[in-house]
């Protein structure tokens, strides 16, 4: 469904590839999306089957100009990532600021590293 | 010979910062660095990006459009504030500069990251083709996207006639 140029192509429809960081805490992981030009209205978070889905809609503005430069395309933008199972699916969050989609993660209990007290025996 | 022979002398090293180079060979160089990096790196983390024209510098990507009253600029600028942001306006181009900072609360996790997205202080210049009504000048911020509009001085909305003089 991804392909490397950038670009994918989902239920027929184009769409950009947002670039992610990806950071691991003790406690969660956190997916940061770049989608310039969606605000939180336009921001869509799917979850199936350990499959999340971001979702990035833009209001494509009329073409009243004609470009001298054009080094981006205003469009959707779309992409999924395969989660493990270690991931507290009812406590994922979501927020939009500046256009970037920010995704928690929290992992399960018993995912967390945990300290174990050694008593003696 | 060791594998660590054919290694590149700067590959675990902190990328300099240079100027962004066009140079299909020093671009070419950077993906090799990346590669010896990424395969003798011990951290599953260190993936090799999907996006293939990365440098790692952050280079905000710029449309610009004209009609014959203004003209328009938009930067994709994700992530940053509008005081991150600045704007200036010299005789012949609009400047547009800042920094955008790495996300403070993950600045310890190292180990764990996978990054594709760009951070450190950038600069565009672009180029404008008409005379500019700089008191006139919009500049809005939104959702990322950055939008100057430049309305164009009346004046120069008209074509010049030119005439000819017989030699």
């Amino acid at each position: 469904m991804e392909n490397l140029s950038g670009v994918n192509q989902s239920e027929s429809r184009e769409a950009y590839l947002p670039r992610c960081d990806i950071y691991e805490r003790q406690d969660a992981i956190v997916v940061l999306a770049d989608m310039p030009g969606v605000d939180e209205k336009g921001a869509e978070v799917r979850l199936e089957k350990n499959v999340l889905e971001l979702i990035g809609r833009v209001n494509k503005r009329s073409e009243r100009h004609r470009y001298e430069r054009c080094e981006y395309g205003e469009g959707d933008y779309y992409r999924n990532l395969r989660l493990s199972d270690g991931i507290d699916t009812e406590r994922i969050e979501a927020s939009m600021k500046n256009g970037v989609l920010r995704v928690v993660l929290p992992k399960s209990q018993k995912h967390r590293p945990r300290k174990i007290e050694v008593k003696s025996a | 010979m060791a594998i660590g022979d054919l290694v590149p002398w700067n590959w675990n090293k902190k990328k300099l910062s240079v100027a962004k180079s066009r140079d299909p060979f020093i671009a070419m160089q950077r993906q090799m660095n990346d590669l010896f990096r990424n395969f003798l790196s011990d951290s599953p983390w260190d993936v090799p990006s999907v996006f293939s024209e990365d440098s790692g510098e952050f280079v905000p990507k710029v449309n610009v459009k004209e009609n014959e009253k203004e003209i328009e600029v938009t930067a994709e600028l994700p992530g940053l504030t509008q005081d991150q942001i600045n704007l200036s306006l010299s005789d012949d181009a609009l400047v547009i500069s800042g920094e955008k900072q790495e996300e403070h609360e993950h600045k310890d996790d190292k180990a764990h990251r996978y990054i594709e997205r760009c951070f450190g202080s950038f600069q565009r210049v672009i180029p404008l083709g008409a005379e500019i009504d700089q008191d006139a000048i919009d500049a809005t911020f939104k959702s990322g996207v950055l939008t100057v509009k430049l309305p164009k001085v009346a004046s120069s909305q008209k074509a010049k006639k030119v005439s000819i003089r017989s030699v």
